[in-house]
């Protein structure tokens, strides 16, 4: 245990030596008194909106980069220290290999979650300044929860680093796994959901096989009760299980997977006797150094490419170079985000005047398009509901309706709805324009017991 | 104090060492020499427990591979790339060194200022010349005092002048240790009145090979 501190608090002064720390907390809180600003702008004199709005921003950065620093500096822990010549001499201390690697995780740890608290400092005070009020409890969960992320994803970085006989292959792992965790996950998922209709189970399974969708989903359960927020996955668990329940199961699947993978990590890096039996009788010529493997593909280029730069250089290298991406993916993200709040805010871009005529030429969609399984009325007694399970959703259910923005309702028309969980709902890509404005128009009125609705919020293609 | 027998390892598909038996007794100082790639490093590897191996050893009664904690306590190791930490100041290595012993920072501090390194103490690992360098390998194998000291090639890469003051500060500091010490240069060490040992191909072979091709001048 006393190792374990000393090697800790050692890897917190490296952290603060390295700079890294200062980098990362310095992106992340810049990025994050933009979207404040942005929020605060849009939203002005709703102190509670503007703090929810950055705090989900920020939170959705934060599970971005804080994954990918997580996995370059865990990847970096033993293997960096091999690369470097220093692990000789660490090893041969009165310490055991238990404590060498608790001891570099916990300090890796303890920096990376004190960063990313900092990051949120600037964005709090300055939404308290401009709104003139504190915090609400709520917001300063966020950052709690995003800490969720750091864990497995550490973890993840320190296995692979473990497992490597090079750093410059860690490190290459280490930034596959962040783009396959983070970026490709999710559109490999998309596209299975679209060309194959898979049901709950597999949902929830892809779910829990991504930590960093668990986290992502676990934020946005803190956030609001939308469903559209929560995703296919998310939807369907907390269809069938509480908020309560489905946040529990989360939170234990982001640390189990922390569990498995420190497990599993400390298991590799354990010394076994191993089997010589041959070893005295072998020749040896059979000793070959770095055999090229032609097939090795992808994987080999990125090693190669990461192995010209040496030491620690290679890794603020890799960094930087994955700060600069992640940020422009983030950047791209909040103007995305941007419209979507404008829209929500009541901005002048995607605010729609409904009607009359808006809304018979949206009774008409809703007829040949909608009414066959969702019924007449929207109770979802079509008379093509009776082979389907599960059922149509009833649109006259004013509470379930009352869940979903119209931007959401528009998506799930759009591209069906596989990606929620409901492989039954087909998608509609020819539906848009005005015709997509007035549908919205007439179903929330099926919700709303024939009261017109006036205006529908929805950036229209 | 240590011995081995039918000592076995190997890196890969590669044997480094082939059956090693060694025994060096309490208080004495032995010389490993030997070829690059004979297997010097790697037998100093077995013996703190920082690799698996096949066969038997003992250092000081303790089984390295089941007592590493223990094995390891009872030895000063100073490796043959010295393996410091650059970015660190002299001071700090010699902190984290001692802490890692169980000692005060304060030993640290103490083992800086015997090594004669008290004015740099404060200046980057990277910025001290070599000479200075392994003089701080040799406080650190020093901390805590054990009782022995694996020493790997420590003279290797100084010019003459640095060399026979470390080899003066070794005999000095060493005395009533247990010492294996890997060199290419056995008369730099003449003042430690060792016995030599040679190892060859990962094997100890009796007197000196024909072809000395250890002795490297």
């Amino acid at each position: 245990m006393r190792a374990t501190r000393v090697i800790a608090r050692k890897e917190l002064g490296d952290a603060l030596r390295h700079r890294w720390l200062q980098l990362y907390a310095a992106v992340l809180g810049l990025l994050g008194l933009v979207i404040a600003w942005y929020a605060a702008g849009d939203t002005a004199g709703l102190s509670l909106q503007s703090y929810g709005r950055t705090a989900a921003s920020l939170t959705n950065l934060c599970l971005l980069l804080a994954p990918l620093v997580a996995l370059v500096l865990g990847a970096d822990t033993v293997a960096g220290e091999r690369d470097r010549g220093t692990f000789d001499r660490l090893v041969a201390q009165p310490i055991d290999r238990r404590e060498l690697l608790c001891g570099k995780f916990l300090g890796l740890l303890v920096s990376l979650v004190g960063a990313t608290l900092v990051a949120f400092v600037p964005a709090a005070l300055y939404l308290a300044v401009a709104t003139g009020s504190p915090p609400p409890l709520r917001a300063v969960m966020f950052p709690l929860v995003a800490m969720l992320a750091i864990l497995p994803a550490l973890a993840l970085g320190v296995l692979l680093s473990v497992t490597a006989d090079s750093g410059a292959k860690a490190l290459a792992r280490a930034v596959l796994l962040w783009a396959w965790l983070v970026l490709l996950y999710d559109l490999l998922l998309l596209g299975t959901l679209l060309s194959a209709r898979l049901g709950a189970g597999f949902l929830i399974g892809a779910l829990l096989l991504n930590p960093m969708h668990s986290a992502r989903l676990l934020v946005v359960l803190a956030l609001e009760p939308d469903l559209y927020l929560l995703g296919p996955a998310g939807a369907l668990l907390t269809e069938s299980l509480s908020r309560a329940w489905t946040a529990a199961l989360l939170v234990t699947t982001l640390l189990a997977w922390t569990v498995v993978a420190l497990g599993l990590a400390l298991a590799a890096f354990r010394l076994r006797r191993p089997r010589l039996r041959e070893v005295a009788g072998r020749e040896s010529s059979v000793l070959r150094t770095h055999d090229h493997n032609p097939r090795e593909g992808v994987m080999s280029s990125v090693v190669r490419l990461f192995a010209r730069v040496g030491g620690r250089a290679r890794t603020r290298l890799v960094l930087f170079l994955l700060l600069v991406v992640a940020v422009a993916l983030v950047g791209c993200q909040a103007g995305e985000d941007g419209d979507a709040t404008r829209s929500a805010a009541g901005g002048r871009d995607g605010l729609h005047r409904v009607d009359a005529a808006m809304l018979e030429r949206g009774q008409q969609v809703y007829v040949q398009n909608c009414a066959p399984c969702h019924g007449l009325t929207g109770k979802g007694d079509g008379t093509a509901a009776a082979s389907l399970d599960p059922k149509p959703r009833d649109h006259s259910d004013r509470t379930y309706m009352d869940t979903l923005s119209d931007a959401s309702i528009a998506e799930v028309v759009k591209v069906g709805g596989a990606l929620r969980g409901f492989p039954n709902m087909p998608s509609h890509p020819h539906v848009g324009g005005e015709d997509m404005v007035g549908l919205i128009a007439y179903v929330r009125t099926l919700s709303r017991g024939g009261e017109q609705v006036k205006e529908v919020t929805l950036a229209i293609d | 104090m240590i011995r081995t027998e039918s000592l076995v390892q190997s890196y890969g598909r590669a044997p480094v060492l082939r059956g090693v038996d060694l025994a060096v007794e309490a208080g004495e100082t032995v010389l490993l020499l030997g070829p690059n790639g004979a297997g010097k490093s790697t037998l100093f590897r077995c013996l703190l427990g920082t690799v698996a191996y096949g066969g038997s050893v003992s250092v000081d009664g303790r089984d390295p591979l089941r007592q590493g904690r223990e094995t390891r306590r009872r030895i000063g190791y100073l490796p043959q790339s010295d393996g410091l930490q650059g970015d660190l100041t002299v001071a700090e290595c010699a902190r984290f060194a001692s802490e890692l012993r169980g000692l005060p920072r304060a030993s640290g501090d103490r083992a800086v200022e015997q090594a004669r390194l008290a004015e740099v103490a404060d200046r980057r690992v990277d910025e001290l010349s070599g000479g200075m360098r392994r003089r701080l390998c040799l406080a650190l194998a020093l901390l805590g005092d054990p009782p022995i000291l694996l020493l790997d090639e420590p003279t290797a890469g100084l010019d003459r002048d640095s060399r026979e003051e470390l080899a003066a500060r070794l005999a000095e500091a060493c005395r009533d240790k247990t010492i294996l010490l890997a060199t290419h240069q056995p008369e730099e060490h003449a003042q430690l009145g060792a016995r030599a040992v040679w190892l060859e191909a990962g094997q100890v072979v009796d007197g000196e090979p024909a072809t000395q091709s250890g002795r490297t001048r």
